[in-house]
């Protein structure tokens, strides 16, 4: 029997030993090491653009960059991977920066506001992306927990989480599975000596991923210039694998986020921001989808404009890619639009206002 | 609570310390131990359900109980009828009651009768078929005299909801398991290491083929409207390996478990996808209630001793329950019915019992003949697992027509293609090692034992890696939890 239970023991050692160390020193999402999003913030800081190739933290980022960058600017986006190609030179007369994070939720929203509010960064303005996701209890969207647990609760007045929670928290990710199937390629890449970081760069090529000085995003026209069939293609193949993104169960808007949802555009509103919804496109065929199988999508449009509206807050584009005359070849997927489109939806916007 | 767990991880190590070094010197503290860990497993899914299995152990016993001095033959059948009305009661209630009443309803309807059926928002207990019919031989096999009905209720509780084989199988026979319960375990330290060399092969089946299998199955089932009949046929392999990985991966767990705590479960997978004919897929597929059917059905109906018309009857009728006992769905007793129709032939022509024996055995590979069978039946048995998986006959159909049109000819295209071309390799290593280790109890039970050491644990070694790197840890439930 102790035969037994030693021998179980010590094949399970390596096992947990390997587990541990790719997880740590692999670290897919740098939980363990923030070294990549400090580099990076680095970089951006320093009015460069950064040409990266791994995973890092969106949400780490935006912490180290409003924790560490000196100027306020006038104009931020904050939102979704669907606000990420507005750019500075969409707004020529005032400083702009792109704070958007992949799959933004209300929690996102709320703590980069909060964020820039404790360090003193309010904007003059505040753009704000509007995903239908944001309203969708079932949306399953927890990548705010990994940086901005604090955030959330200081503007919803609740008690810090505790140190213990995140290293409880951390050492689990130690010993996730799905953790270790993320950085074993990175763990590798360090064992190797190839880990990469990323690099600074003034020019803006067609085939690099970069994170620009302004925070917004480059795929490069590689990305961005794919044929009508192609994206075609991507979208249909996109379909066939079932739900849109964050649209799981989007049966009803979610009365908890919409209070949020108010409670920020009212905070924003006391403190003198002028506030701006930025709603980007789906692309056609997906919108055909939502008009059949997704009406929240729909009536969340609604609600936003009877807001907006009863609320004097200005809103660019909308998710019907029709009434913004666009079609397929406007996007490079199902639910973003390529920069010239980006560029196009604002500054319809702007001229019906007359800027 | 599930095999594939952290919870499992964490419940089987506790309750196999305290079976072997707290209660291992007293043999009632120990069944009870299985009892109440058994219980605790259950009730982790959802406790309220505890009362079923308790009330089918309280009637069973009682049951049996009285069998044991009841001379009376009227009174034995009555008795044995309590048993199994009571036991079926639940089941037809919980599993079957709104199949009936939304037939019935359209029934009336196709006769242009009008009449109203409330149905009721029933969850199904996990597992309720598998006990059912566990507890039933018992009292079958007492009414028939072939066992004697236990006084220790505690070993009797022991037997129904033995934990590891609780929710899937393999079905037990009291004649088989119950006497061990009754026997002091000693540990056997070879039966735990085979017990959790098991274990290992059921996870792999489990988290890195039926798992990575269930994604693409089921965007392709689910989305079949939209796909080509190439895609198709994709969906219905990689659901036939679903199957089989998830149920024979749950039973190798299942087995391997048992073994650490010094019982012996029944064999219920012999390679059922190496079959030569379908009588002798039957023979290695879910071998546990085929062999149930087969004694308490099959063979009180007559068997195939009967005439041709006899035999036709029978084999329906134990094909269509099989299938219904699956699900209440007429799939199922669609995928019943189709399994009788390839099964008859060979029954008729005295053909089901050609391949008894293990294919190719004591060779390294099967010839041109054995090849060509083992690829029919293969084909008849994933065609037949469209009906099993879809929706309704509906979708069976449509799939099935769409396969049969021109697209069949034209590329696959579904989302995730490059990570489905790693699991159809996966599939690829996992068919080649059950290949080579057919002749086994299960895949790995022979590959590697005469190996030096270094390079049998590289084995285990790699096989862990690829649970680890290549499985899908969404917790998935095991397909047959909901039969």
């Amino acid at each position: 029997m102790k035969q037994f239970i030693k021998k179980v023991f010590v094949i399970s050692l390596p096992v947990f030993f390997l587990m541990i160390s790719v997880n740590y020193f692999g670290d897919a999402a740098n939980i363990f090491n923030r070294e990549y999003e400090k580099r990076m913030a680095e970089i951006i800081i320093s009015k460069s653009n950064a040409k990266y190739k791994s995973n890092y933290s969106e949400r780490l980022l935006q912490k180290e960059l409003i924790l560490k960058e000196s100027m306020n600017y006038d104009v931020i986006f904050i939102g979704s991977s669907r606000g990420m190609l507005l750019t500075s030179d969409m707004f020529p007369n005032s400083t702009f920066f792109n704070r958007g994070v992949s799959g933004a939720s209300i929690e996102d929203l709320i703590a980069i506001y909060q964020l820039c509010k404790s360090n003193n960064k309010l904007p003059k303005k505040i753009i704000i992306g509007i995903d239908p996701w944001v309203f969708n209890d079932n949306n399953d969207k927890t990548r705010w927990k990994t940086a901005f647990r604090n955030e959330v609760n200081l503007f919803a007045n609740l008690p810090s989480t505790p140190y213990l929670n995140i290293v409880v928290e951390k050492i689990r990710e130690l010993f996730s599975f799905s953790y270790f199937q993320n950085s074993f390629k990175p763990f590798i890449k360090m064992l190797v000596g190839k880990r990469e970081y990323p690099q600074p760069t003034q020019t803006i090529d067609n085939s690099s991923t970069l994170k620009l000085a302004d925070g917004s995003i480059w795929y490069g026209t590689d990305t961005y210039r794919l044929s009508t069939k192609k994206i075609d293609e991507k979208v249909q193949s996109w379909l066939a694998g079932g739900a849109i993104y964050g649209l799981e169960n989007f049966n009803t808007i979610s009365n908890k986020n919409w209070e949020f949802f108010k409670l920020l555009i009212n905070e924003m509103a006391n403190n003198d921001i002028e506030i701006s919804f930025y709603m980007e496109p789906y692309h056609p065929l997906i919108y055909e989808k939502v008009k059949k199988t997704h009406k929240m999508v729909i009536k969340t449009e609604e609600k936003i404009r009877n807001y907006a509206k009863e609320n004097k807050i200005k809103i660019i584009g909308s998710f019907n890619p029709s009434k913004l005359g666009l079609s397929g070849n406007s996007f490079y997927d199902g639910m973003h639009c390529n920069e010239v489109a980006v560029k196009q939806i604002v500054e319809s916007t702007n001229a019906q206002h007359g800027i | 609570m599930l095999f594939n767990s952290i919870d499992f991880a964490i419940f089987l190590p506790i309750v196999f310390i305290l079976y072997w070094f707290v209660t291992n010197k007293n043999l009632k503290l120990q069944n009870f131990l299985i009892v109440a860990a058994s219980y605790l497993f259950y009730g982790w899914w959802d406790w309220r359900f505890l009362s079923l299995i308790l009330f089918s152990t309280i009637i069973d016993y009682t049951v049996g109980q009285k069998l044991r001095n009841e001379e009376n033959q009227l009174r034995r059948i009555v008795l044995l009828w309590t048993s199994v009305l009571v036991n079926l009661g639940f089941l037809g209630f919980f599993k079957y009651y709104n199949f009936f009443l939304d037939n019935l309803v359209t029934a009336f309807s196709f006769f242009g009768q009008e009449i109203k059926g409330n149905s009721l928002n029933i969850i199904l207990p996990v597992g309720i078929s598998f006990y059912t019919f566990q507890t039933l031989s018992y009292t079958i096999d007492v009414y028939k005299r072939r066992l004697e009905p236990t006084k220790d209720f505690i070993a009797f509780s022991a037997f129904v909801s033995f934990f590891p084989q609780l929710v899937a199988g393999p079905i037990e026979r009291a004649t088989h398991l119950l006497p061990q319960f009754y026997k002091k375990r000693t540990f056997d330290y070879s039966k735990a290491v085979d017990g959790m060399r098991q274990i290992l092969w059921g996870l792999f089946k489990k988290i890195v083929i039926a798992d990575n299998c269930a994604e693409y199955a089921n965007q392709i089932f689910n989305n079949s409207a939209d796909m080509n009949g190439s895609t198709l046929v994709l969906g219905a392999l990689f659901f036939t390996f679903q199957i089989y990985g998830d149920f024979s991966g749950y039973s190798d767990i299942a087995i391997g478990t048992s073994r650490l705590f010094g019982f012996d479960l029944m064999r219920n997978f012999n390679f059922p996808y190496f079959s030569r004919d379908i009588a002798e897929f039957w023979r290695r597929w879910h071998i546990s209630l085929s062999t149930w059917f087969r004694d308490y059905l099959y063979i009180p109906l007559g068997g195939s001793l009967g005439g041709t018309w006899m035999k036709v009857r029978n084999t329906f009728i134990i094909f269509i329950v099989s299938g219904f006992w699956h699900g209440a769905n007429w799939t199922f007793i669609v995928w019943g019915a189709l399994n009788a129709i390839y099964f008859l032939p060979l029954l008729l022509t005295n053909n089901n019992r050609n391949n008894l024996e293990t294919v190719a055995k004591g060779k390294l590979l099967p010839n041109l003949k054995e090849i060509s069978l083992m690829l029919l039946t293969f084909g008849l048995t994933v065609f037949a697992w469209i009906f099993f998986r879809a929706e309704n006959i509906g979708h069976a159909i449509s799939y099935i027509t769409e396969i049969l049109s021109p697209s069949l000819f034209s590329i696959p295209t579904f989302s995730g293609m490059y990570n489905a071309l790693i699991t159809i390799i996966l599939i690829g290593a996992f068919v080649l090692t059950e290949w080579f280790g057919r002749e086994g109890q299960y895949g790995i039970e022979n590959i590697s034992l005469k190996w030096k050491p270094i390079f049998r644990y590289t084995f285990y070694y790699i096989i862990v890696f690829a649970i680890i790197y290549f499985g899908n840890f969404n917790e998935n439930q095991f397909i047959y939890f909901q039969f």
